[in-house]
């Protein structure tokens, strides 16, 4: 983790150099890197990232981490980024995906939105010798060269066991109180997965701790703060709520704000917005677990230059989370998390 | 005499009684859902759990008015939720980029006012089916809001703003206290007023208003105003409730306000509605799902409930009209 976060590091810190010397000495980058690419021949990997969606600041963060790995290699990397407007153009990123092969580069990076539409265009790239690396999604097939996503089960159970540890700090006996789960969306399987996760491991922690029927509230924000003020008027034991995303978190926090339970009650949420930082600071939220997109683009396209190299990599990858609290949510790596490519 | 008197009251009982039916029903299952919840919840009779229980109807019940207007027209209008998105988010920017905060309240709702424009213009002049003119709204709406924002949550607006959704006054909210406000105002309009009877006869047969000489006009795009307005006013508290202007706030809402105005009697068929009636449909609704939750119900089963109670309100009132 420090290795990649130090990377990462180096390859922004590169990057605004690089930016710099263009910036003052104006002939001389610009010349080598024109002859780098066209001169170096096999030397020079053209890497195509395709993203589920290019209105979503997630998916932008992916293509950041993608090229800040291209920016990395001096050259020897050529990242070139496309997808479809929105998450729900499945048919148009397919044509991108098929388009892009066509135009054969040496790699593909692919978040897909569809486990399965894809899947043709993908064997076809692995049969024509592109190596395919799957970020995000996993596809129905096993014509891929590596997979990297974040699991979410795992990631959930991170923040059930500090919640524990925060009871243990506050001095609340967790035995038989209750904790409640608030959902945005009861037919997605990350969230289910994250729901899971997180209940799986709060149980086995705590045996004896009540886990009360999740609250499902449709990505609505007001929604999840009705279900928090429902849940701590009728629950004078409940002693924590887990949110599956930044939207289940805002609305928590506010519940927590405004019935000032913030300091008996641990709540965690997923994925990070501005409204969630704020709550941190100001101990409405005590965390959120943060996913790295970032990390997923500079590793995703190492991944498929490393295979075009002749490395073997493992075929799954599980992409690192964070657990930001207020103890660590000024450190230079949580703000790299929380605030990418600036 | 006595006789006589007593048939006369006997009489004005019943039309009373006949006047209200579909608002005494409600307020019949309201009251069986209260005794219910706190016989069952040791916390649902408590001052802050109802005070939590307006406040979390009061957004909901606000829309549920302007429904009740377009609904009784004969109209629908689905793009509500995308205007109380819209107001929330203009409401923040002005805020955030140093607009006085009644100016910046007059532009949220200006704006949506102008979707309701919009809509009536479509609906009347162009003749297009009011639910695809609005469902149109809704998509362009939806979508001129996160091009605006870029999809991002406006944050950073001044305390008074969003302390004005989470205070109240004598131990009543604020918010509670806007949603009366709007039910008063919806009632003026819909009793008192030419427009109100001139609303109702329009929506009970179009053609015989206009013989009658209705600006017909005025009624379309009259409705379909107020009812953008009233959900500007209701993106506007969100906002302060949420204490940001978020993008996809609202999402989803029209449905909640539909059945709202149509558990409370409005028919879809136009001519028929009552604030009072939405009104109430708000709070069942709002009561239902609250109590759900102190409950611990499975939300799962808590939705068919209140899918049930929809349909089942309605079945009733075509019943007991069919009678009379």
């Amino acid at each position: 983790m420090k290795k990649k976060v130090l990377s990462v590091f180096l390859a922004a810190a590169m990057a605004v150099s690089l930016g710099a010397c263009g910036g003052t000495t104006t002939p001389a980058p610009a010349s080598s890197g024109g002859s780098g690419a066209s001169s170096a021949g096999k030397d020079t990997y053209n890497v195509t990232v395709i993203i589920k969606a290019t209105d979503s600041s997630y998916w932008q963060t992916l293509l950041l981490g993608a090229k800040a790995a291209a920016e990395e290699s001096n050259g020897k990397i050529k990242v070139t980024t496309d997808g479809p407007a929105s998450e729900t153009d499945i048919d148009k990123q397919v044509t991108i995906l098929e388009n892009a092969i066509a135009a054969k580069p040496d790699g593909i990076v692919l978040a897909s939105i569809s486990s399965t539409s894809t899947v043709p265009a993908v064997e076809q790239a692995n049969a024509a010798g592109i190596p395919v690396v799957t970020v995000d999604n996993k596809l129905e097939t096993d014509a891929y060269t590596q997979h990297i996503a974040t699991d979410h089960a795992i990631a959930a159970a991170t923040a059930a066991a500090d919640m524990v540890d925060q009871w243990k700090a506050k001095g609340i006996d967790p035995a038989g109180k209750k904790v409640a789960l608030i959902s945005a969306d009861s037919g997605s399987a990350v969230n289910q997965a994250r729901c899971k996760g997180f209940t799986d491991e709060i149980k086995r922690l705590v045996p004896s701790i009540v886990v009360l029927e999740t609250q499902y509230c449709d990505n609505d924000i007001q929604k999840a703060l009705d279900a928090a003020d429902n849940l701590v008027l009728a629950n004078q034991d409940l002693i924590g709520i887990f949110g599956d995303n930044n939207h289940m978190g805002d609305g928590i926090a506010k519940a927590m704000e405004q019935s000032k339970k913030g300091d008996k009650i641990v709540t965690y949420a997923f994925d990070s917005d501005d409204t969630e930082i704020d709550a941190i600071q100001n101990g409405n939220l005590t965390g959120i677990v943060v996913q790295d997109p970032f990390g997923m683009g500079y590793n995703g396209v190492l991944a498929a230059v490393s295979k075009l190299e002749g490395k073997d990599l493992e075929k799954d990858k599980v992409s690192e989370t964070t657990l930001v609290t207020k103890k660590n949510i000024q450190e230079d790596a949580v703000q790299k998390l929380l605030y990418p490519g600036k | 005499m006595t006789a006589e008197n007593k048939s006369l009251k006997q009489r004005q009982y019943n039309s009373f009684l006949a006047r209200y039916q579909t608002e005494l029903l409600l307020v019949g299952i309201l009251a069986v859902l209260f005794l219910f919840f706190g016989n069952t919840s040791p916390v649902f009779f408590q001052l802050e759990t109802l005070m939590k229980l307006l406040k979390q109807a009061s957004i909901y019940g606000i829309i549920a008015i302007g429904m009740v207007f377009v609904i009784t027209s004969s109209g629908i209008d689905i793009s509500v939720g995308s205007v109380v998105g819209l107001s929330g988010v203009i409401v923040a920017m002005a805020m955030v980029n140093g607009v006085p905060i009644p100016i910046a309240i007059l532009l949220a709702i200006a704006s949506s006012a102008l979707v309701g424009l919009f809509n009536g213009i479509l609906v009347y002049d162009a003749n297009v089916p009011p639910f695809i003119a609005t469902l149109g709204s809704l998509t362009i709406v939806r979508n001129f809001i996160l091009l605006i924002t870029g999809a991002k949550t406006i944050s950073d607006l001044p305390k008074v703003f969003t302390n004005f959704a989470a205070d109240s006054m004598l131990g009543i909210p604020y918010l509670f206290l806007s949603w009366a406000v709007f039910v008063c105002i919806g009632l003026f309009i819909a009793k008192k007023t030419t427009f109100g009877r001139n609303m109702y006869a329009y929506g009970s047969n179009k053609e015989a208003a206009r013989l009658s000489g209705i600006r017909v006009r005025s009624v379309v795009y009259g409705v379909y105003i107020f009812c953008s307005s009233v959900c500007g006013v209701a993106g506007i508290l969100l906002a302060s409730r949420l204490g940001n202007g978020v993008p996809n706030a609202g999402t989803g809402y029209e449905l909640d306000a539909i059945a709202a105005a149509v558990v409370g009697g409005a028919s879809l068929d136009g001519g028929e509605g009552s604030v009072i009636g939405a009104v109430l449909g708000a709070m069942i609704m709002a009561t239902l799902r609250q109590g759900g939750t102190l409950l611990g119900i499975n939300s799962f089963i808590m939705e068919i409930i209140i899918g049930s109670l929809i349909v089942i309100a309605v079945v009733l009132d075509k019943v007991r009209k069919k009678r009379n």
